[in-house]
């Protein structure tokens, strides 16, 4: 059974995903940066099944793979020597900091991911555009309008090789130049969209005044639980960063602060955080209704 | 007092010299269904838009002259006020819905106008169950048909219990099986919940019956206004050429009073003699396109299942069928754009082992938007970007094409200023510069009014003519009956019946014309307007 992580309000569900955010981006510390991981990987697979973990590693595996590669060959500090090919030598520091800012950007994609998993996009419309109604409808439009330019650029692509052009080009002037009528057609035709859009929302009565709420949502005790301990870690985390707790660099030779004990409990209370995010998480339930 | 009262309206869209709509005068009782017709441009849509306050709220321009909504006039009505009194669903599903699910795309317009919290959910599930969507409730939008789409964009306009919905043009996107579906809904409201309907279309036939009123406009002005049976009665060809077939057929032969009924029309109908006419035959010539157990699959779902088809050269060929019985993935497949399994050979070489230009330059494609086309500034840029891109000097092909298509008077202007028919001719001149042998088109009869869809046939009867193998994808039974000689009628991934219009279509239930129906029991070979009255001969008792 799939969990629900949408039962969630949708400010906890933000704090939750800019948590791990700010975590990834500030440090370096590999149990910290494994906690994080651990944890979205488990909310991505019993929120939205193994197929979409498999989708994540599918569209990160390239990022990890070019970033991986060119650290290692443009970083060439460090002392510990692992081989040598004429002119170039290969170090342990070298491989160790391009696995972890690889790593980084992995946990940035699946923190993304895990967005639409923790975030429900109707129920995060429906919430802002009580509060800051125009610019929700700046993102509405712009958020319905990527989907149908993806497949419109398929399909543009389809009828513009027919008349000849050559997405395949030689050299980079040559396909950046066979890509400026599809995108030119996709260009007017999304403005096109951005406009019906608008005048439809316009006949609906958006923007004619104040909204009344649909679907109030409520701040339960399970928000407020995750919401505390979510301030918890943040301040633990703040104080770990103001004593240098985290450091972690593999060409100073600090990796050794890896083993630190505060690191550790942090990442203990990281885990302990998902288990308690996963079980105060309601289950997803089959459509009520029965097809006609 | 009327419930919508339009008195001398005028309206100039911004920048531009001409009024789009001039001197309406309207009156529309409550609980009325009204009917707009007219060709494209004469200014259906815009009136509508005048009704449900976008124009000039959103669009600006000049207007003048008078709305009253309920003795109120629109002027003096806030924008609350009107989205709650006058609703409207467009006739692009996609270009609509703005939430991710049917049930809170149905609550948005309902929040907008302030509905009290305690209410919504009941008006939601409520115009959900009367739209008869209720399982889709929970649904993604994005997961459903067009005509699913269109049905939510409809319950959302029911839940807000106005006084007026506006249709514009609600199935001119969608297949025949759910344009019928959509059309039931919105009499449903009508009858059941006393809203007033106005429908805009260009094609009225499905909706002639229950209108309660018609207006056509031409050129920006109100040329006709009442019942049906007065527009059966107009001596003005151009008000009656909206009449559905069937009828103009019985208003041909001179039967004075409008029949009540299809039923009625085919019972006075049977007292005319209709003569037979010269059958059709299939010449066969070489074959250009072979296909032999052709598969195509998307994920887990296989879209053609093992079809075997043939293609000669001369054939003007009309794929019908339902929206997802494969009829796009066939024409998708022949011209290289997908995976497939089996063989399709065009003129003897495999489409798997050709590029897609290489194929272009044997088989054209034109596909459903004609916008998609529209990419240079001028009409001979189109054509001469695709000699372009192929390495051909000009050399006079590009106004022999312009010509061949009649469209060489537009020869400079800007394509984004012609009109929609027009861009269509213009998509079809920039794939046949090429010249190619055989030209594929899927569904170019979409969104078209019956004057350009005569002026489209008659240029492809002419390509046609001119040797020109020509495949085409249409729900439009009656332009395929007009011009098609041959038909493959298409059901999920197979094909159910390939032959002539008379093998296929007399012995049609759903895909056949409504002259046929109409006449046969009389002649089971009358597929077209234009045949029965060459075939009618007089009355008898």
């Amino acid at each position: 059974m799939k969990k629900n992580y949408n039962e969630y309000h949708i400010l906890t569900g933000i704090a939750v995903i800019l948590f791990m955010l700010i975590l990834s981006f500030t440090t370096s510390n590999p149990p910290l940066l494994l906690g994080i991981f651990i944890s979205s990987m488990f909310m991505l697979i019993t929120g939205e099944g193994i197929a979409r973990l498999k989708t994540s590693i599918i569209f990160a595996a390239p990022f990890f793979t070019v970033i991986f590669l060119i650290n290692i060959f443009f970083a060439p500090e460090g002392q510990t020597s692992l081989f040598s090919i004429p002119g170039k030598t290969f170090t342990l520091e070298a491989l160790v900091s391009s696995a972890i800012l690889s790593f980084k950007i992995l946990l940035v994609i699946f923190i993304f991911m895990l967005f639409d998993v923790l975030v429900d996009s109707d129920r995060a419309a429906a919430y802002f555009s009580a509060k800051m109604p125009k610019s929700t409808l700046m993102v509405m439009i712009g958020l319905k309008l990527l989907p149908n330019m993806r497949q419109r650029f398929k399909s543009l692509k389809e009828i513009y090789s027919v008349r000849g052009l050559n997405f395949e080009g030689k050299s980079v002037k040559e396909k950046i130049k066979s890509y400026v009528p599809v995108l030119s057609v996709l260009l007017e035709s999304s403005l096109d969209g951005a406009f019906d859009i608008g005048e439809a929302v316009y006949v609906k009565g958006f923007l004619s005044g104040s909204r009344s709420i649909y679907d109030r949502q409520h701040f339960k005790l399970k928000d407020c639980i995750v919401l505390v301990f979510v301030a918890v870690l943040s301040f633990i985390f703040i104080i770990f960063k103001l004593n240098h707790s985290d450091a972690f660099d593999a060409y100073a030779g600090t990796y050794v602060l890896v083993f630190n004990k505060n690191i550790f409990l942090m990442f203990s209370a990281i885990i302990f955080f998902c288990i308690i995010f996963f079980c105060m998480a309601g289950e997803t339930q089959d459509e009520i209704h029965r097809h006609q | 007092m009327k419930y919508i009262d339009i008195n001398n309206l005028n309206y100039r869209y911004p920048s531009e010299e001409q009024n789009a709509l001039s001197d309406i005068t309207l009156k529309i009782d409550k609980g009325d269904m009204l009917l707009i017709a007219g060709e494209s441009g004469s200014g259906k849509s815009t009136l509508a838009k005048c009704i449900a306050g976008t124009v000039p709220g959103f669009y600006g321009g000049t207007i003048s002259g008078s709305i009253l909504i309920a003795g109120k006039p629109i002027k003096e009505m806030s924008h609350k006020e009107r989205s709650k009194e006058i609703t409207m669903v467009f006739q692009d599903p996609e270009r609509q819905l703005v939430m991710d699910k049917v049930h809170r795309e149905v609550a948005f317009g309902l929040q907008n106008i302030g509905i009290h919290e305690r209410n919504i959910k009941r008006r939601v599930f409520e115009a959900l169950q009367f739209s008869g969507i209720l399982d889709l409730s929970n649904r993604d939008i994005n997961t459903l048909s067009g005509g699913q789409k269109q049905k939510v964009a409809l319950a959302s306009a029911i839940a807000l219990l106005p006084g007026c919905i506006i249709l514009d043009e609600p199935t001119s996107q969608l297949d025949p099986s759910s344009s019928e579906e959509v059309i039931s809904l919105a009499k449903k409201v009508n009858e059941e919940l006393g809203i007033n309907i106005i429908v805009i279309e260009q094609r009225i036939n499905r909706w002639f019956d229950s209108a309660d009123r018609i207006a056509v406009l031409k050129g920006g002005r109100l040329l006709f206004c009442g019942t049906a049976g007065e527009l059966y009665e107009s001596a003005n060809s151009y008000i009656t050429n909206f009449l559905p077939t069937g009828l103009r057929l019985s208003k041909s032969l001179g039967i004075f009073k409008m029949p009540g009924s299809f039923k009625e029309n085919r019972q006075k109908l049977s007292h005319f003699d209709f003569n037979p006419v010269p059958v059709h035959y299939d010449k066969k010539s070489k074959e250009v396109i072979g296909i032999k157990n052709l598969s195509v699959d998307f994920g887990s779902i296989r879209a053609i299942k093992d079809i075997d088809l043939k293609i000669y050269g001369g054939d003007f060929a009309g794929i019908i069928g339902a929206n997802g019985a494969g009829k796009s993935t066939l024409l998708r497949s022949i011209m290289g754009f997908l995976k497939y399994s089996g063989s399709i050979r065009i003129l003897g070489a495999e489409a798997c082992k050709q590029t897609v230009s290489k194929i272009a330059r044997t088989c054209g494609y034109v596909s459903q938007n004609p916008n998609d086309y529209i990419s240079k500034d001028t009409v001979y840029d189109e054509l001469k970007f695709t000699l372009d891109n192929y390495g051909i000097k000009d050399e006079g092909i590009i106004d022999e094409t312009l010509d061949l298509l009649g469209i060489y008077d537009l020869r400079n202007k800007n394509p984004r200023d012609i009109s929609g028919g027009e861009r269509q001719r213009v998509a079809i001149a920039s794939i046949i510069v090429l010249k190619p042998k055989i030209l594929l088109l899927d569904e170019p009869t979409r969104g078209l009014d019956g004057n350009v869809l005569s002026k489209l046939g008659c240029t492809l009867k002419k390509l046609n003519g001119s040797g020109t193998t020509i495949v085409l994808i249409t729900h439009d039974i009656e332009f395929a009956a007009r011009y098609c000689s041959r038909f493959v009628l298409m059901f999920n991934g197979e094909i159910a019946a390939d032959g002539s219009r008379d093998s296929v279509l007399s012995g049609g239930i759903y895909y056949t014309t409504e002259i046929n129906r109409l006449l046969r029991n009389k002649n089971e070979h009358l597929f077209t307007l234009e045949q029965a009255l060459l075939s009618a001969g007089g009355e008898h008792e």
